[in-house]
């Protein structure tokens, strides 16, 4: 019965244990919570792999709403392994978290950062599980403020500035996703990943849909810190507490390169697919 | 084409071209915000007025309503909005934690404070 819902749970579960943690204070307590919650996602992650090998992709409609108009979670092999390799990350970085949190954090903000840490994990997950262009931007904003504020809780001021350019630079680039969205959804009518991927060919020669990949590729490459727009990452890299970097540097720009947007955009012309293949090496390099 | 054609989309540019010079030419970091919130704000007046059919109404499902606007950007935007405003937020006390730890928010000031470091 419940291996039925393992799509929404993956996504709920953190989202549920963030505000328990403030709710807790203990900074014992909410570190034993974040663990047991990373190991339960890295289980449920586990189970949609093993689901996905024996029976192909699975989806599932929020609400139950069907596909098209409804927000769709879809979990295929590629998307499976993601979840996997990052529930797995945070499920190792968290039980060395405690005494390095303990170490660089003020005792009385330590919940905050598990908290954070958490909502982190959801926004990631939900990128890698998310079937709707619109539901990847908003999950794209929970990784994203929440670890602004991961980055500005590093013990040295300029983890402060750091931060603060990050977030303008973030929030830039999200900006330029979502105009991205827009122009395709004008041309399509559509949100759904897997909808946009057979609707676009049709229209992928218009000058719309052009602009739309141009301000997709700004914005993500933004959010990647892909070279030439990497400016924010150094600072925010070094400033930020050890877990942090740790977690972040291991997952953020990996679960967004692999994410089932590559499809839509591979799907729309044959030369802005090798445009992103490049890219994609480019980072791997820097 | 009748001249002012699609002039939402030129307020969007507009907007979208005012917010980003802010956010870059700026100093400031309170101006920075503001810049990003104009830069914001036009992306929602973009999908809000894309969504707009002329002579609709509100999507209101009753007899007598034959044509009513899109109301699925609109609701995106209902979504942005609150993100957008999560973002400000996060961005003014970011701020404030800057000004007690550097004593200004003036972008050069704190740079020259950080190479001195």
């Amino acid at each position: 019965m419940i291996a039925a819902h393992l799509p929404a749970l993956q996504v709920v579960i953190p989202l549920m244990a963030a505000p328990l943690c403030v709710l807790l204070r203990r900074p014992v307590l909410a570190w034993a919570l974040t663990l047991a919650v990373s190991w339960v996602v890295l289980a449920i992650a586990v189970a949609l792999l093993l689901q996905v090998l024996e029976s192909g992709p699975v989806t599932y409609p929020l609400g139950n709403w069907a596909a098209p108009w409804g927000i769709e979670y879809r979990v295929d092999l590629a998307g499976a392994f993601v979840l996997v390799i990052v529930a797995a990350i945070g499920a190792v970085v968290t039980p060395y978290a405690r005494r390095s949190v303990e170490h660089e954090i003020p005792r009385d903000r330590i919940y905050l950062f598990y908290a954070m840490y958490l909502l982190c994990l959801t926004g990631l997950l939900g990128i890698a599980i998310t079937g709707d262009a619109f539901n990847l931007f908003v999950f794209l904003e929970i990784t994203s403020l929440s670890s602004y504020v991961l980055i500005s809780l590093g013990s040295e001021r300029r983890a402060l500035t750091a931060a603060y350019r990050y977030l303008i630079m973030g929030t830039l680039g999200a900006t330029f996703y979502l105009i991205g969205v827009a122009m395709m959804y004008m041309m399509t009518g559509t949100l759904n990943m897997a909808d946009l991927a057979t609707l676009m060919p049709a229209v992928a020669d218009t000058r719309t849909i052009l602009v739309a990949l141009a301000f997709l590729t700004v914005g993500i490459s933004l959010k990647l810190a892909l070279f030439p727009l990497h400016l924010w990452l150094p600072n925010a890299y070094t400033y930020a507490p050890s877990v942090v970097t740790a977690f972040l540097a291991a997952t953020a720009a990996f679960v967004l390169r692999t994410g089932q947007l590559s499809s839509v955009i591979k799907s729309s012309s044959a030369s802005t697919g090798v445009v992103y293949r490049s890219l994609g090496f480019l980072r791997v390099y820097l | 084409m009748e001249f002012p054609g699609l002039y939402n989309y030129w307020i969007t540019i507009v907007l979208m071209m005012v917010g980003f010079y802010i956010v870059i030419a700026h100093d400031n970091l309170i101006k920075k915000v503001v810049g990003l919130n104009i830069f914001q704000v036009s992306v929602f007046v973009f999908y809000i007025s894309m969504a707009k059919v002329r002579g609709g109404t509100a999507p209101i499902l009753d007899a007598g309503i034959e044509i009513y606007s899109n109301p699925l950007p609109h609701v995106l935007i209902l979504t942005a909005i609150v993100v957008g405003v999560a973002t400000t937020a996060l961005a003014l006390a970011l701020v404030v934690r800057i000004r007690n730890a550097y004593g200004t928010i003036e972008d050069d000031e704190i740079e020259g404070q950080e190479d001195d470091a």
